[in-house]
C-alpha cells in the first residue's frame, strides 16, 4: 500500500470516528422520557406512533415505553421507586392515588398544567384525578360497566333482546347456558372474569349500586357492602354464573359466553379476537335494581414521578399528547382512546368530536351509563380491599359460601384493614 | 500443652481468611444484613416507599395481626397440605425412578437425562406450559378426559383442585433432583449384601425391605428435610399459575407475604410473616432431625 493510499484510509478512519463520536454525543444529549403503562400487546402497538411523532417534532427528546401487565403495574411502580430506577411518567389507576401521593411518589403538576386540565377535561374525570385539591395528572380513559352480550347466541336461544330486570337476567343466563352429554358447560349464559380483581369485583359493585348499596361508609372508614342490598346483589351474581371454568375475557370472544359485564376497553380485544363476528356484540344497561340502573366507574391518568429529572419535558410531552392543537379538533390521546382502544376519552373536545367512535352503537350504553355510574372509593388500602372482596366473591361463585356468609367475612376483613390506617 | 502460634500459623490463617472473606461479605450483605433488617422492621408499620424515619413502632402488633388474620391462617394451612403432599409424592416418585434406573436397563443414561431435564428447566416456563395443559376448555388434559368419557375438571379454576394441580407440577419438576440423590445413595449399598440375600433365598421385595430401605435411611431422611424446607417456601408455580386463587384455595404463605409487602405495601407485616414461617420451618426441621437421631442416623 503506498503512502497516498495509507493517508486516504487514515482520513476515512478519522472522519468515521468523528461521526461516530458526534452521533453518540447527540444520543447522550437527548432527554429520555420513560413512560410506564399497562397498555401492552396490541394496545401498545397503536400508541407508539404518537410517541414517534413527538420524537420527530422534538429531536432532543426520546421516549421509551415500558409496558407492564395491569396485574404487576402497582408492584413495578413501587419496586421502581425503591430501586431508584424510576420512570418519568406512570399511567396510573386512580384508586392507587391515595397510596402513591401519601408516599410522595408523584410529582405535583405545575399550576398551569392543573388549570389546563380543569378547563379542558370533563368534571368526572378531573374529580377522579383530584386528591387533596391537587389535580395529579392528565386523565386518560374513563371506564364504566355495562352488559355486553352476543346477539347471535341470544337469537339462537329465541331471545329478542337483552334482559331488563334482574329476574330476566337470571332467566336469560339459564336459557343461554348449554351443557354437553357429560354435564360440562360448553356455553355459559353469563361469565365473570375469574382471577382478575376488577373483573370479579366491578360487576358486583355495579349490581350493588343498582340495588342502592354502598361499598364503604361516607367517611371511608368502615365496610358498608354487607347489607340486604349487598346480599341480594351477590345472590344475583351467584345465580347467573353457571361455571367458573369459562371466563369473560377468554371465552366471550370465542362465542362460549353469551353475557358479560365489562368495561369499554374490551372493544379492541374482542374486535381482534372475533373479527367479523364482532358485529354480533351488543351492549345494554345492566338491568336496574331497587335504586335504578347502576354501574361503577374508574379512571386512569398519566402522572409524573416526583424524583424525575425530566419533569418539565414530561409535562410538556403529556400536554402535547392531550392537547387539541391548531388544525385539530381532537387530541392524539383522545383519538387513541376513542378510535383505537374503544375507551371513553376524558377531554371535553374529544367527547364532542369523536362522533363515529363514541356514536358507535357499542359505545351508546357506556356513554349513557356515565350519567349514573359511581366511582370506587379512593382510600389508602383500596388495592387490599378490592382483593379481599374478590376472594369472597370467588368463594360464592364456586359455591363454597353463601352470599351472606361471604359478605360477613369480607366485612370483618375489610374493617380490620381499614383499622390499620 | 499449649501450642505457640508462630508467624507460619498466622500466615496460613490469614491466607484462609482471605479466601473466605468474599463469601463472608456476600453472605453478610445479601443474607445476614437483610435478615437482621427484616427482623427489625417486623416491629414497625412501614412500607418501603417511605423513609425509615416515618416507620411507626407497633411492637408485636404485626405478629398479633398476622396470627389472627384468617387469610394468613388459610395460607399456612394450604402450605402445610402442599408440603406434605409434595414431599411424599416427590420422594416416592424419585425413589421408584432411582430403583428403576439403578438396574441395568437399556438406554439407562438417556432415561436419567430425560428425568433430570425438568429440574434444569425454568419454573416459570414450566408453569406457563402446564397452565395451558390444565386449561378447562382448551387444555390437553381435559381433552384426554373427554375422549375417555370423563367429565371435564376445573384444575386451576377449581377451589378443590387448584392446590393439588400446582403441587403435581412441582412433583414433576423436582422428582428428577431427588432421583439423582437416591441413585447416589443406592450406589453406596454394598452389592455383597444383595448377593448374600439372594443366596439365602430372599426375593426382590424382601431385599428392598430388609436391605435397601435401611441402607437408604440417611439419604431418605436428608431428602425429607430438604424437600420439606423447599415445599414450605413454594412461590413461583403458585404465582404464575393461580396467584393463590380461586378464592385463596391455592394461596401459600410466601405468596401472601409477597402480596402483603408489594401489593398492599405493608412491609412490616410481611416481615413478621417471614419470621413466623422461619420459626415453623425451624420447628419442623428440628422434629425431623430428632426423628433421624432416633432412627439411628448418628451423623445427624
Amino acid at each position: 500500500m503506498n503512502l497516498l493510499s495509507k493517508r486516504r484510509h487514515l482520513v476515512k478512519g478519522v472522519v468515521f470516528l468523528v461521526l461516530l463520536l458526534f452521533s453518540t454525543a447527540s444520543a447522550y444529549a437527548k432527554t429520555e422520557i420513560v413512560v410506564m403503562s399497562h397498555w401492552s400487546g396490541q394496545q401498545s402497538d397503536h400508541i407508539l406512533p404518537y410517541f414517534e411523532e413527538y420524537e420527530r417534532l422534538n429531536p432532543d427528546v426520546s421516549i421509551r415505553f415500558e409496558p407492564v401487565t395491569y396485574a404487576e403495574l402497582l408492584t413495578r411502580i413501587q419496586v421502581s421507586a425503591v430501586s431508584g430506577v424510576r420512570p418519568d411518567i406512570y399511567h396510573l389507576y386512580n384508586a392507587w392515588l391515595p397510596q402513591l401521593t401519601d408516599n410522595e411518589i408523584l410529582a405535583v403538576p405545575p399550576a398551569e398544567v392543573q388549570d389546563y386540565i380543569r378547563e379542558n377535561f370533563n368534571v368526572a374525570a378531573v374529580e377522579g384525578t383530584t386528591l387533596d385539591g391537587i389535580v395529579w395528572g392528565f386523565p386518560t380513559e374513563v371506564n364504566d360497566y355495562v352488559l355486553v352480550y352476543n346477539d347471535r347466541l341470544f337469537k339462537e336461544a329465541g331471545l329478542d333482546g337483552p334482559p331488563t330486570t334482574w329476574d330476566e337476567l337470571r332467566e336469560y343466563a339459564e336459557k343461554l347456558t348449554k351443557k354437553d352429554e357429560k354435564g360440562n358447560v360448553i356455553q355459559a349464559g353469563f361469565a365473570s372474569w375469574m382471577g382478575d380483581t376488577s373483573g370479579v369485583v366491578h360487576p358486583f359493585y355495579s349490581l350493588l349500586f343498582a340495588n342502592g348499596g354502598s361499598i364503604l361508609n361516607e367517611e371511608g372508614t368502615k365496610a358498608a357492602f354487607n347489607s340486604p342490598e349487598g346480599v341480594e346483589a351477590l345472590e344475583v351474581y351467584q345465580e347467573i354464573v353457571s361455571t367458573t371454568a369459562l371466563t369473560a375475557y377468554e371465552n366471550f370472544g370465542s362465542g362460549h359466553v353469551a353475557m358479560i359485564v365489562f368495561a369499554p376497553w374490551g372493544k379492541l380485544y374482542f374486535k381482534e379476537q372475533m373479527g367479523d363476528r364482532f358485529s354480533d356484540v351488543k351492549t345494554a344497561h345492566i338491568p336496574p335494581g331497587k335504586a335504578g340502573h347502576g354501574s361503577v366507574s374508574y379512571t386512569w391518568s398519566f402522572v409524573c414521578d416526583n424524583k424525575s429529572k425530566n419533569q418539565k419535558e414530561a409535562w410538556e410531552f403529556l400536554t402535547w399528547l392531550n392537547s387539541v392543537t391548531e388544525g385539530r379538533n381532537t387530541s392524539r390521546m383522545g383519538d387513541y382512546l376513542a378510535d383505537v382502544l374503544g375507551a371513553i376519552p376524558s377531554g371535553n373536545a374529544d367527547l364532542t368530536n369523536h362522533p363515529d367512535a363514541l356514536g358507535d352503537p357499542f359505545m351508546d350504553a357506556y356513554i349513557a351509563a356515565l350519567e349514573y355510574a359511581l366511582p370506587e372509593p379512593m382510600v389508602l388500602p383500596a388495592a387490599e380491599i378490592n382483593a379481599t372482596i374478590q376472594k369472597e366473591i370467588e368463594s360464592v361463585l364456586n359455591n363454597e359460601l353463601t352470599p351472606a356468609e361471604a359478605l360477613k367475612r369480607a366485612e370483618s376483613r375489610v374493617n380490620a384493614i381499614l383499622a390499620d390506617y | 500443652m499449649k501450642v505457640k502460634r508462630g508467624p507460619l500459623y498466622w500466615r496460613q490463617a490469614s491466607a484462609g481468611l482471605l479466601f473466605v472473606t468474599p463469601a463472608v461479605i456476600l453472605i453478610t450483605v445479601f443474607v445476614l444484613g437483610p435478615l437482621v433488617f427484616s427482623f427489625y422492621i417486623s416491629f414497625f408499620r412501614w412500607n418501603m416507599l417511605q423513609p425509615l424515619s416515618r416507620a411507626k413502632f407497633v411492637g408485636i402488633g404485626n405478629y398479633v395481626r398476622v396470627l389472627t388474620d384468617e387469610t394468613f391462617k388459610a395460607a399456612m394451612w394450604n402450605t402445610m397440605r402442599f408440603s406434605v403432599g409434595m414431599v411424599v409424592l416427590t420422594l416416592a416418585v424419585a425413589l421408584l425412578l432411582a430403583l428403576a434406573l439403578n438396574s441395568k436397563i437399556y438406554l439407562r443414561g438417556l432415561f436419567r437425562t430425560i428425568y433430570f431435564t425438568p429440574v434444569v428447566t425454568s419454573m416459570v416456563a414450566v408453569a406457563i406450559v402446564w397452565s395451558y395443559l390444565y386449561h378447562p376448555t382448551y387444555g390437553l388434559f381435559n381433552d384426554i378426559l373427554g375422549r375417555l368419557g370423563i367429565k371435564q375438571m376445573g384444575f386451576l379454576t377449581s377451589t378443590a383442585q387448584s392446590l393439588w394441580s400446582v403441587m403435581l407440577v412441582n412433583v414433576w419438576k423436582r422428582a428428577g433432583y431427588y432421583m439423582v440423590i437416591f441413585l447416589a445413595g443406592l450406589q453406596t449399598v454394598p452389592a455383597q449384601l444383595y448377593e448374600a440375600a439372594r443366596v439365602d433365598g430372599a426375593n426382590s421385595w424382601q431385599m428392598f425391605r430388609k436391605i435397601t430401605v435401611p441402607m437408604l435411611r440417611p439419604t431418605v431422611l436428608l431428602c425429607v428435610v430438604v424437600a420439606t424446607i423447599e415445599a414450605l417456601q413454594v412461590f413461583t408455580p403458585v404465582f404464575v399459575m393461580t396467584k393463590g386463587g380461586p378464592a385463596d384455595s391455592s394461596l401459600v404463605a410466601v405468596l401472601h407475604m409477597y402480596d402483603t409487602a408489594f401489593s398492599y405495601m405493608q412491609m412490616g407485616r410481611a416481615a413478621s410473616m417471614t419470621f413466623i414461617l422461619f420459626v415453623l420451618i425451624f420447628i419442623v426441621t428440628m422434629i425431623q432431625v430428632r426423628l433421624m437421631q432416633k432412627g439411628g442416623v448418628e451423623a445427624y
